[in-house]
């Protein structure tokens, strides 16, 4: 998608997408888990995917949910029965580009991402890059997540994955 | 060819403890020397190691990487449809001879180094400059290309999983399998068409060996795994059992989910979705359907060295472990749908793959719990852990609550180290 061609939409959408997108990461990062279901629709999906996967059409990424429910049951999961070594995420993400505006009012975004990962010992490490691949729809004028692709360069996951990135 | 190179003789390195199976001397996990002894006489050995689907390979020249333990593996589909395994090492200075981890019409393979090139059955066909420039130089005339081939596997596979050995002394797959292994495969896959949907490499921060004890631990799920105890997947009470081969070399572990409901409910091809049963607000995430007669909903199937056949619900899939060093490996969990599957069919196991891999909701602890392990044992190099659990043998038992198949799995390791 060059500039020439790229979707206009108007300046309050843009502003309320790119708030979108600090917010969620900053609900991820400050441990505010209960929050990232309400970033999505009620039949919102969401996918961790690496890129070789999602470049030979592998549809089972991970930590899929195809609505809010789960997300919901994911972060209870995350609160209450998995067993992990504490530690915290720092998304630092880069500017929005916007891909397309559908007719039904959506728009395809996507985001670039760097995660770190910090253990409760202090020892840092680069979790993962990627993209955000995204299709953002506006309720009540509020921007809501319909499907967000997470698409990780590496197909690698140390340890695991808990944590929504 | 081999990694114990300037090491101690393997019978210094290791004096297994007590008189039984019911201990594990906890050096082996972190010991550089016993790691090349386990490259030569495990992966290297009689074994037959799991290297890729057939569907990997769906053409003739198409090719993809692996690896053997620390070896790197090119597998191939040759023009003639056969599948071959070739060392990934330049017979010349030793480079890898392919670098991309997959490829379709490769007939032959040339080193990027000096264009050494060799056939699909790994012949050295050519040399750059075999005969020098303008009568200069060149190889010797009594250099033999036949005497300069590639590493060859052995290949043989089965239902679509193609494995490799590197050892003429490995009995034939099927033999090496063992009949209730053979049997439990073929109802598995059921010579249905295997199509992956997944992929996950799990880099787990523990030796390879921690991994493989974990997949043989049958009283841990339940412990562990909190998701199975909160929502009453896979309790200990649940039919189920594990059967052995002969040698207690392979191993498999099942529970039948359903064994209290009626039949109706478990007809093949009706979907279930167990509200009754479940805390969670979207329970599609556990609805299935029963796929195989025998009503076993959970199947652990683990191959010795290191391959594990997985069926969780619906959620079929390999496990393939990769060494990386004394502490740390790879698991390569590829998930699979068939060809066969209906379009809602296909969806559940997409839906199921929550339930595996470094995401998984009854999995990712096994991503930590081989790190504590790892962590816990670094200052105690000449203890023990204790593997008790069942007894001191490895016989198989009609109870999930034993160690018998971790110390079946121990068994196994001193026979191939001579231990």
């Amino acid at each position: 998608m060059t500039a020439t061609n790229a979707p206009t939409i108007t300046d309050r959408q843009r502003s309320a997408i790119e708030h979108l997108m600090v917010d969620y990461v900053h609900a991820i990062d400050e441990g505010d888990y209960e929050r990232w279901p309400a970033f999505f629709t009620e039949d919102g999906h969401y996918q961790v995917t690496g890129r070789d996967n999602h470049a030979r059409g592998w549809v089972a990424g991970m930590l899929l949910c195809d609505n809010r429910d789960m997300m919901i049951d994911r972060i209870y999961s995350l609160r209450q029965v998995n067993v992990w070594e504490p530690h915290t995420y720092r998304h630092v993400i880069g500017p929005t580009q916007i891909l397309a505006a559908g007719t039904d009012g959506s728009v395809t975004t996507q985001t670039n991402y760097l995660c770190v990962r910090t253990m409760h010992s202090g020892e840092q490490k680069l979790f993962s890059t990627g993209r955000y691949l995204d299709e953002i729809v506006f309720e009540a004028d509020a921007p809501k997540l319909r499907r967000r692709t997470v698409i990780s360069d590496s197909n690698q996951i140390d340890t695991l994955l808990v944590i929504p990135l | 060819m081999a990694q114990a190179i300037g090491v101690r003789p393997v019978s210094e390195l290791i004096q297994w403890p007590g008189e039984d199976l019911s201990r594990i001397p906890l050096h082996i996990y972190g010991d550089p020397e016993i790691y090349a002894w386990e490259q030569d006489r495990i992966f290297r050995g009689p074994t037959w190691n799991f290297l890729a689907l057939e569907c990997e390979l769906p053409k003739p020249n198409d090719y993809c990487l692996t690896r053997v333990g620390d070896t790197p593996v090119i597998v191939l589909r040759t023009a003639d449809g056969s599948i071959n395994a070739l060392v990934n090492r330049c017979s010349h200075k030793g480079s890898v001879l392919c670098y991309d981890s997959r490829g379709e019409g490769k007939r032959a393979f040339v080193c990027p180094y000096h264009a050494w090139t060799f056939d699909q059955s790994g012949e050295l066909k050519g040399i750059a400059f075999e005969k020098g420039v303008g009568g200069l130089g060149g190889m010797p005339a009594d250099f033999d290309k036949s005497k300069h081939a590639l590493t060859r596997l052995r290949v043989e596979t089965i239902e679509g999983l193609v494995f490799g050995s590197f050892s003429d002394e490995t009995p034939p797959l099927q033999q090496y399998l063992g009949e209730p292994m053979v049997a439990h495969i073929r109802r598995t896959i059921r010579g249905r068409t295997m199509q992956i949907i997944g992929r996950y490499n799990h880099i787990m921060p523990n030796n390879w060996k921690l991994y493989i004890e974990n997949s043989r631990d049958t009283h841990h799920p339940s412990l562990l795994h909190a998701f199975f105890a909160t929502f009453k997947l896979n309790r200990l009470s649940a039919e189920g059992g594990i059967r052995h081969d002969l040698r207690n070399w392979h191993h498999l572990v099942f529970a039948k989910r359903l064994t209290d409901q009626g039949h109706e409910e478990y007809s093949p091809g009706k979907l279930r979705t167990m509200k009754s049963d479940f805390g969670l607000n979207d329970p599609s995430l556990i609805a299935q359907w029963m796929e195989f007669d025998d009503n076993i909903t959970n199947a652990l199937q683990s191959i010795l060295p290191g391959f594990v056949l997985q069926q969780i619900l619906n959620s079929i899939g390999t496990r393939q472990i990769i060494t990386r060093g004394t502490g740390e490996c790879e698991l390569i969990w590829t998930v699979v749908a068939f060809e066969e599957d209906t379009p809602e069919q296909r969806a559940i196991r997409i839906k199921q793959s929550n339930l595996v891999g470094p995401h998984g909701y009854i999995s990712m602890e096994d991503g930590a719990i081989g790190g504590f392990v790892q962590q816990g044992i670094v200052g105690d190099r000449d203890r023990q852990a204790v593997v008790e659990m069942g007894g001191h043998t490895a016989d198989g038992q009609p109870t999930r609550a034993t160690e018998t198949s971790v110390r079946g799995f121990y068994k196994a390791y001193r026979e191939l180290m001579g231990v």
